[in-house]
């Protein structure tokens, strides 16, 4: 038991030394990285489009056979899923809200800067 | 025969781990190369210390079958030096053939998968360990070298210090080693393939100590200066909760096998290759390699 509690500690004391150091960071994305990301993580997806979240955090990329796939965070990394027809919904004008069907990535919110492009295919969300 | 009474290699080392954890977090700080998150860091550690639990748990079995497989063994082995070598070697042949299994077998990948589900690459990513490696059989690799004649005390005594070998690979503070090492040790060139998603580099080296074995059998696959490394799965997880990562596979297959239409469908989900689907379409390593070299080959009649 002494050990158990022992390893705990040492695990805590390393976690806070990793975020002392500064192994923080919420990057953000910009189009080519988001259009990189999804084509390396999803084989054959290749770009035409992208719509960048307003605060950077995620990215809906359109694909050439007219897919559409999602880029979401993860600390400092990020996640790519393929979306079907009915994961994105606009939640009244200024957020879309994505839905992944996946453990752990369900629903991402997806600030908007303006009016969202025809190809995201949104469907509206009743209040 | 006395048999001697042998330390746990990888007990004494644990020091050691966790002071070379935090040296490389001050060396990605200061030469900005490799990374570190700190959840990332935490969910790794965490899955470490209860691999620890896990394996502690279910020792008193796995000793008591490998004792009793040593019972019908070839030879009688004795403890000498030349013994702990020759064990020492076919003990990381066993890891070579383990290991190639855990990625090419699903029900053996749900338990070796929480490895690779980290997106990032440091000494904490070694450390990141299944829970359920038991579950999976992932000892009966080992059986063959009690059934030779090597006392399961021997074994498992190479085996801490092949794992210990491996903790330090996992790094990308280390660039290319010596010639000599490169040819014949698993580096953490090497292991950095190892953990990358990038087509080229998938299902390659699963060397646990020496490279030597992924030469012979035709898996190796040097680190490319033009293809860096992603690390991470093939579908990586949306969460760093490290309950999730320890059971997301079994979870998956158990969803597909309620799925199942056929024997055959059975089969394929719990014994078939990582992405394996009825129909064909799955996403295996082979599919994504032969798209990958598919596309690269367009490309090049494109511009040619």
């Amino acid at each position: 038991m002494t050990q158990l509690l022992f390893s705990m500690a040492a695990i805590a004391a390393l976690v806070a030394l990793a975020w002392i150091l500064g192994f923080r960071s919420q990057p953000v994305l910009g189009e080519s990285d988001a259009t990189d990301e999804a084509e390396a993580m999803l084989p054959g997806f290749r770009a035409q489009a992208c719509l960048v979240a307003a605060d950077g955090r995620a990215a809906l990329v359109h694909g050439i056979d007219g897919s559409r796939a999602l880029v979401a965070p993860k600390g400092d990394r990020w996640v790519v899923r393929r979306l079907d027809n009915a994961a994105i919904r606009q939640v009244g004008e200024r957020e879309l809200r994505i839905d992944c069907h996946d453990t752990g990535l369900r629903a991402v919110r997806f600030p908007l800067d303006g009016t969202p492009p025809g190809w995201i295919g949104a469907q509206t969300e009743q209040a | 025969m006395t048999v001697p009474s042998l330390p746990d290699p990888v007990q004494l080392a644990v020091p050691a781990f966790a002071a070379l954890v935090a040296l490389e977090m001050w060396l990605v700080r200061r030469r900005g190369r490799g990374a570190y998150d700190w959840k990332d860091a935490g969910a790794s550690l965490t899955l470490g210390l209860g691999s620890t639990v896990a394996g502690l748990l279910t020792a008193g079995a796995v000793v008591g079958i490998a004792y009793f497989v040593w019972q019908f063994r070839l030879f009688d082995i004795p403890w000498a030096w030349w013994a702990f070598l020759l064990c020492f070697v076919l003990d990381d042949l066993a890891y070579y053939w383990f290991h190639r299994t855990a990625h090419r077998v699903r029900w053996f990948w749900a338990s070796h998968v929480v490895h690779h589900s980290s997106q990032h690459y440091n000494l904490t990513t070694a450390l990141r360990q299944t829970w359920t490696g038991f579950i999976s059989l992932a000892f009966i690799f080992r059986l063959p070298l009690f059934l030779i004649g090597f006392d399961p005390a021997m074994v498992a005594f190479c085996a801490g210090l092949n794992l210990v070998y491996q903790f330090w690979i996992h790094t990308e503070q280390v660039g290319r080693l010596p010639r000599w090492a490169e040819a014949v040790m698993n580096t953490p060139s090497h292991h950095r393939v190892h953990h990358a998603t990038n087509p080229l580099y998938l299902d390659r080296n699963y060397a646990g100590v020496f490279i030597i074995w992924d030469r012979m059998f035709g898996t190796f696959q040097p680190e490319r200066d033009d293809v860096r490394p992603r690390y991470g799965i093939v579908k990586n997880l949306g969460t760093l909760n490290p309950l999730w990562a320890a059971v997301h596979e079994w979870v998956g297959i158990a969803r597909d096998v309620s799925r199942a239409q056929s024997a055959n469908d059975l089969a394929g989900y719990i014994a078939g290759p990582p992405g394996w689907r009825p129909d064909g379409a799955g996403e295996t390593s082979e599919a994504i390699r032969a798209r990958w070299e598919a596309t690269r080959q367009e490309a090049a009649e494109r511009g040619a």
